[in-house]
């Protein structure tokens, strides 16, 4: 599903975000992407979205190889991706509803294909009753759920999650990474990045942990 | 792109053109004022780009030819000098048809003269206003050429003022349409940064490029076609006044119709107002699209 082949990403200026990085996640896996601030968890997942290109080395994405895709390449990958962050990124002016939507209009789904995939990720991620609420009115929780909600809207192959939980207290990261395997049962690849200690440690999923843009350690069932 | 697509990012132009409202209704009269002038500048242009050449058709040359001289010969150097743009001929019997035409009754008096007096003539057209002293001496020059003939110099000077003015509204036109562009510009990046959140969660659910500038492009569109329209309603209107005054206030001035210059000056409003609308919001996304 993803394959990095002696990946390294090596700004202009020297520093170097990634070197020979290999990393192969299989169809269906849940994987724990640990390791300190400026590791190059991130890199990796912008590398995976075509966000950024490696300077070396090749990224494979279902088959294409990301970083020789043409600019009108890159959103149709992106369709097949879903992505997650620690700041939700919902627009504020539009309802739950309409945020999920926002995903699917870009790929011109129909306005009733469309209702009906949304109705069906609001039950899935538990906020069916919250559809026609705004954001703001929203706990940090909810946000979250909203934001996988349009994460996962289009069906994607992959779901990638940068630092998901890295704003909510204990117990909602818990409903978050529940929900998140939830999805990962499902059939959809699941990457997360974290420093949550006793998520990984307690989910005994395959953790692979960065340090100085390496990869140190991949274990299959892996603690922090 | 579907239609039902289209259709919705045109509608959000509009939102994004609402939602401007303090900033975008002070932008929308600058540029509207900008096309109004512009409309006057073509009113103009066209009026005076029609008096000079009414005035160019003015431009002649008459060169009197000495009696026996090789007229074919001197025909063919005539058209060769530089700057003549055509030749008419009027032969001894045609000047004398025509004079004895101007005498009327009294043409009985050419009866005196035994044979016909007048010259053989070439008139000259000549392409510009200013080479018509060149021309004159070049043909003098010529052997056989008795002597040449030409309007008042007046004329000339006249018609370089009206070429001046006309190039002066042309390049004005220019400046301002230059000083819209960069309203525009400035107006719809404006709204591209009120947006950038929506930009970056559009690039990262899969929008296309197309998909993402369409808003704005619809925006720009909607200011061009604004302006274009008020211009050319408020300038038709003016010539109309003008045509209705014109007559008593300067009898003499040749006015184009109404229904010639208003239709181009509209048209080309609208293309001014498209090319603007388009060209200057697609500068403004251009940063975020990559």
């Amino acid at each position: 599903m993803i394959n990095f082949f002696e990946v390294s990403k090596i700004y202009p200026n020297g520093t170097a975000a990634l070197y020979r990085i290999n990393l192969t996640v299989g169809k269906g896996e849940f994987l724990f992407l640990v390791g300190p601030s400026g590791s190059g968890k991130s890199t990796v997942l912008r590398l995976i979205t075509g966000e950024e290109k490696p300077t070396e080395g090749k990224v494979l994405v279902a088959d294409l190889n990301v970083g020789r895709l043409r600019r009108w390449e890159i959103p149709y990958l992106r369709r097949r991706i879903g992505v997650v962050f620690q700041d939700f990124r919902l627009l504020p002016n539009l309802t739950v509803a309409e945020n999920i939507a926002f995903a699917l209009e870009v790929s011109e789904v129909k306005p009733k294909e469309t209702r009906r995939r949304v109705r069906q990720v609001l039950e899935l991620v538990g906020l069916s009753h919250k559809a026609a609420i705004y954001p703001d009115e929203l706990s940090g929780g909810e946000r979250q759920r909203v934001s996988i909600a349009r994460a996962i809207v289009n069906n994607p192959l992959v779901l990638l999650a940068d630092e998901p939980t890295g704003n909510l207290d204990p117990e909602t990261s818990w409903e978050i990474v529940k929900l998140l395997e939830t999805i990962n049962q499902r059939g959809t690849t699941v990457i997360m990045a974290t420093h949550n200690e006793t998520i990984v440690n307690t989910l005994q999923k395959r953790v692979v942990a960065m340090a100085q843009g390496r990869t140190v350690r991949d274990e299959r069932r892996g603690t922090y | 792109m579907k239609l039902r697509t289209t259709v919705k990012l045109a509608r959000e132009g509009m939102t994004n053109l609402r939602a401007r409202s303090g900033m975008g209704v002070t932008a929308m009269t600058i540029i509207t004022l900008a096309f109004i002038i512009v409309g006057f500048f073509l009113q103009i242009y066209l009026n005076l780009d029609n008096l000079g050449q009414s005035l160019a058709q003015r431009l002649q040359l008459r060169v009197f030819i000495t009696e026996g001289a090789p007229l074919l010969q001197l025909e063919g150097a005539l058209r060769r000098l530089p700057g003549v743009s055509g030749l008419d001929v009027i032969t001894k019997e045609e000047a004398l048809q025509s004079l004895k035409k101007q005498l009327g009754e009294r043409a009985q008096l050419l009866e005196l003269v035994d044979q016909n007096p007048l010259p053989h003539t070439f008139v000259l057209q000549v392409e510009r206003a200013e080479l018509i002293p060149e021309v004159a001496a070049a043909a003098a020059d010529l052997d056989g050429v008795e002597e040449v003939v030409y309007g008042r110099e007046s004329l000339g000077k006249l018609l370089s003022l009206v070429e001046a003015i006309s190039w002066l509204s042309l390049a004005g036109s220019i400046v301002i349409f230059s000083a819209t562009l960069f309203i525009v510009v400035n107006t719809i990046r404006l709204t591209v940064i009120a947006r950038k959140q929506e930009i970056a969660i559009r690039r990262l659910v899969g929008a296309t490029n197309a998909f993402i500038r369409a808003p704005f492009l619809f925006e720009g569109l909607y200011m061009g076609l604004t302006a274009a329209a008020i211009a050319s309603l408020l300038g038709d209107l003016v010539y109309r006044l003008v045509m209705q005054e014109a007559p008593q206030v300067l009898p003499f001035l040749p006015l184009l119709p109404r229904d010639i210059v208003s239709p181009l000056v509209t048209v080309a409003l609208f293309l001014m107002g498209i090319f603007l609308g388009l060209f200057g919001s697609s500068i403004s996304v251009r940063r975020y699209l990559r």
